[in-house]
């Protein structure tokens, strides 16, 4: 990448060897309870068990090094090694990670997680040539939900004229307009008495983020919808990457293969555990909803599918594994 | 680093804006440590670190302080409360706290509070007579009230990176903001005594009843304002532009005292007051990146807790680091970086979250008011033209009160407790 | 002297006012776009998107260019206690204090222009707008550029008058 040429003389230890211990300074925005935090702590256990301790990460959760947008500025200038980014901050850097939010193509954990090794999945990394970054695959929070301040939703025509809470991505804006329902970016902050006063009436949410900002206290209907995925990546910095020898990159892709499992093994005893707890305290769910909310989302789909062709495949693909599962 | 402390102070000591030393330091700090690299990125962290949507009621709410100051809202308002508290000495300093405890209802964000009382309530206070710094420093202290009593901002970012019921920290925070008022109160009776304060003659009925006609209309501002929070209606950022065009109203087209023509100059008033504050903020991200890079403040929290045992000791120590923290950092980073890393300790000892959460939500407020930066002493100074050290030093008194408070509060844990406990399923 | 003040005025006089009008409209739209939020999504059971990061990007707006003009005007919160004890050389200290603005503001003047530049800014979104992120972004060394010309303005008037009044910039 262009970042990469002006200072490579910034780390004096680079030049030497590779016995020099080397220690990369990984960001995310995750708090340090975030099944994020978890899984990189097992990535650097790994990356040191393969590289016998010469490579280790130090991690910085809470946004301490800044948003996903500082990070990836960051990593782009070199000055941060690594960071995990939610797909929803890259949908402004390349349009074609809408293909993750497009809705009712997964069922499930499982299917996201065959989804995201895919040659499809991996093709849209290709789309961000502008970053500086290296990628080294995805990254994994949960299924998206729907949470209600009342009963749980039932069917499809249920969200409309509901006021609903969604992250301030245009493809999910574009998602909630087009099921007739309004919805509202509120900051995380003001989330809970937002919803609490009916400033809105829903949220667009995942088990995590419902448990951990105790949104359990004031919606009581949760739908199993599935409805989209909440992914992000890890990425190297490329002027980080470009100075590693192949076998210390080699390394570095393994060690985060075994998180990406980890990640995934996580995720998926959280969100049963976040659901157990939902019950527990008296929530009221709905477990699953019918094909009915697939096929009345088709001409969504296929909008995006008409303007991309990443995303068209990515689609497929996806549509793919989750029938060859049922 | 020793070099970035001492550039600190002398800057700081030369008269350089504070604003411009937490950012000088940090460029020095990214040069001499061999990480110029970071220079690359740091226009993006001063820009995000006003990207914060509750950050938007401060510009809002000095409007709304220039709006009632031009339209007549604020004259009215301060002889409504004249008319029944002045003959009391020292009448309009009770108006102060009083009408920050109302305030605090609404808001939830002591800094907005301190940018629109300061507005308010320091140039009136100065016209019956009161020193300007003692007005000034009783706005500041006053305005700490904003995140005790629900709702508030601060227990919010609490509550979500802790992981605890927002519900449960509203209620906490009740009884400790009443004890506050209270202590504010007893300081500025100690203070009357020895300074005499001014008073008025007592009101007649027909001169109260009066006074409230003419100030209806202005209450009409917190009551839309509580009406449409409580009701659903818009957020509490909202509120402060709903609080913007009330105010317009209200000066303008009923009491009609409201000159369109220096609208302008309140917008300008306005921009400048305001940018102060956030323009520090913005500072203040790139000078908190650094020590987050460095990982100051997991090494402070390492080293007090390597130290006892002793649940007692370890919350004295507590208060003494968030105090110490707070001397230098913004609140609400301080927050997000401490609490994750203490919480897990002070629960290991046996400590409630929600008390722990009072705890660590009044230290940090407290720095609000402690310089060296101490974002409510520079708000409080450049709106009321005051120098900061004498602000500074005129709030001295109310540190001590606030922090006899906190003592109070962290040794009895039932002041925090009892109201979430009585009242929760 | 007088033939680098009388143009260097002109300019300083001419960017304070175009940064003071770019103001005064930040503040209106802020205000205006987060009552028609209210309204879109209260009366008219919709919602507008865009409102929140419009007025986010406003306050940003406001933020660096009202810290430019406090700089004009020497309105910055700072420490005076021992300045105020120089005397007669509480000139130099304040030249000092300006000289070290002024280098910042070159600093980011170069680094802002870096940053604008930068592929990943070039490339990149706003969220809700999909709006270029270097129209928010554009203000940093915007702001930056104008401080410089403050700063310079600054420094000549406070050596020149440096004999006749140690106020010379407060009145
Ligand atoms: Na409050
Ligand atoms: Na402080």
């Amino acid at each position: 990448g262009c970042g990469a040429d002006n200072e490579s003389s910034g780390d004096s230890s680079e030049g030497e060897s590779s016995e020099e211990e080397r220690v990369f300074k990984l960001g995310h925005t995750g708090s340090e309870s975030h099944v994020w935090q978890e899984s990189i702590q097992h990535f650097d256990k790994k990356l040191q068990e393969l590289s016998d301790g010469q490579l280790s990460i130090e991690i910085y959760p809470n946004s301490t090094l800044g948003n996903d947008e500082e990070m990836l500025q960051q990593m782009g200038t070199g000055s941060l090694d690594m960071a995990w980014i939610t797909l929803a901050e890259l949908t402004n850097h390349s349009s074609s990670f809408n293909a993750w939010f497009m809705p009712f193509i997964m069922n499930n954990m499982d299917e996201a997680y065959e989804v995201s090794k895919t040659d499809e999945a991996l093709a849209l990394f290709d789309t961000l040539e502008n970053n500086s970054i290296q990628s080294l695959g995805y990254t994994y929070i949960g299924m998206r939900h729907v949470l209600m301040d009342g009963d749980p939703v039932s069917d499809l025509s249920d969200l409309e004229g509901n006021s609903m809470r969604v992250s301030p991505s245009p493809v999910i804006v574009d998602f909630w307009e087009t099921m007739g329902s309004s919805p509202t970016s509120i900051p995380i902050a003001e989330l809970y008495t937002s919803f609490e006063r009916g400033v809105i009436d829903g949220v667009d949410i995942d088990l995590d983020a419902l448990i951990s900002q105790r949104l359990n206290e004031v919606g009581e209907g949760l739908t199993l919808t599935n409805h989209m995925t909440f992914h992000g990546a890890s990425f190297v910095s490329d002027s980080v990457w470009a100075e590693l020898s192949e076998e210390e990159q080699d390394i570095i892709q393994k060690a985060f293969d075994s998180a990406q499992q980890y990640n995934y093994e996580k995720s998926k005893k959280y969100a049963e555990d976040n659901l157990q707890t939902f019950k527990e305290e008296g929530g009221n769910v709905l477990e699953e909803v019918d094909s009915s909310w697939r096929e009345g989302t088709e001409d969504f789909r296929q909008k995006y599918a008409d303007e991309d062709e990443l995303i068209k495949e990515f689609i497929d693909k996806s549509m793919e594994v989750s029938s060859g599962d049922e | 680093m020793t070099a970035a402390i001492i550039t600190f102070i002398f800057l700081l000591l030369l008269g350089v804006p504070i604003a411009y030393v937490l950012g000088i330091v940090s460029v020095v700090y990214m040069i001499v440590s061999d990480n110029a690299l970071l220079l690359m990125s740091a226009s993006q962290s001063m820009f995000s670190g006003t990207q914060n949507f509750g950050l938007l009621a401060i510009p809002l709410f000095v409007l709304v302080g220039e709006l009632m100051n031009s339209g007549g809202i604020t004259t009215r308002l301060i002889h409504f409360a004249n008319v029944l508290l002045g003959h009391f000495r020292g009448g309009l300093a009770y108006v102060n706290v009083a009408a920050n405890m109302f305030l605090a209802a609404i808001l939830g964000s002591p800094t907005a509070q301190t940018a629109m009382m300061s507005q308010v309530m320091v140039p009136a206070m100065e016209k019956e007579g009161y020193k300007k710094e003692f007005s000034a420093a009783l706005t500041i202290s006053s305005s700490l009230l904003a995140p005790m009593i629900p709702p508030s901002l601060l227990f919010i970012i609490y509550g979500v990176v802790a992981e605890v019921s927002i519900a449960q920290l509203f209620l906490s925070g009740i009884l400790p903001g009443i004890i506050l008022a209270l202590g504010m109160v007893a300081l500025i009776i100690m203070i009357s005594i020895k300074e005499s304060f001014p008073k008025t003659e007592r009101a007649s009925f027909e001169q109260i009843y009066k006074s409230f006609f003419r100030v209806f209309p202005a209450l009409l501002i917190p009551i839309v304002i509580l009406v449409g929070i409580l009701g659903g209606i818009f957020t509490v950022t909202e509120s402060s532009a709903v609080a913007v065009f009330v105010a317009l109203v209200v000066g303008g087209f009923i009491y009609r005292e409201l000159d369109f023509r220096k609208i302008p100059k309140m917008l300008k008033n306005t921009a400048i007051n305001s940018s102060i504050v956030t323009f520090i903020i913005a500072m203040a991200e790139l000078f908190g990146y650094i020590l987050s890079y460095e990982r100051i403040p997991q090494l402070i929290s390492d080293f007090f807790v390597s130290i006892s045992e002793n649940p007692i000791v370890f919350l004295l120590l507590i208060n003494v680091l968030f105090l110490l923290v707070g001397m230098v950092m913004e609140g609400i980073a301080a927050l997000v970086i401490l609490i994750p890393i203490l919480l897990p300790v002070a629960v290991s000892y046996g400590i409630d979250p929600v008390h722990f959460g009072v705890i660590a939500c009044l230290n940090l407020i407290i720095g609000l008011m402690t310089p060296p930066v101490g974002i409510n002493l520079f708000i409080a100074s450049s709106i009321a033209k005051i120098r900061m050290e004498d602000v500074t030093r005129a709030v001295v008194p109310f540190i001590v009160m606030a922090l006899v408070v906190l003592m109070l509060i962290t040794f009895i844990p039932s002041i925090s407790l009892w109201i979430p406990e009585t009242f929760s399923k | 002297m007088g033939k680098v003040m009388r143009p260097l005025e002109k300019i300083t006089w001419f960017m304070e006012r175009l940064t003071y009008f770019i103001v005064m409209i930040s503040l209106i739209c802020m205000s205006t776009t987060l009552i028609l939020g209210v309204i879109f999504r209260y009366v008219l059971q919709s919602s507008l998107v865009g409102s929140t990061e419009i007025s986010l990007f406003l306050l940003g707006w406001v933020t660096f260019l009202g810290a430019s003009l406090s700089v004009k005007n020497n309105d910055m919160v700072s420490v005076t206690f021992l300045v105020d004890k120089l005397g007669h050389y509480k000139w130099a200290a304040k030249v000092i204090s300006q000289v070290l603005v002024l280098a910042f503001s070159i600093t980011f003047v170069i680094y802002g222009y870096l940053w604008i530049v930068s592929p990943d800014t070039l490339n990149a979104k706003s969220p809700e707008l999909s709006m270029p992120m270097w129209i928010p972004f554009i203000v940093f060394p915007y702001a930056m550029f104008i401080n410089v010309i403050f700063c310079i303005d600054n420094i000549l008037k406070i050596v020149t008058n440096r004999n006749y009044s140690n106020n010379s910039l407060e009145t």
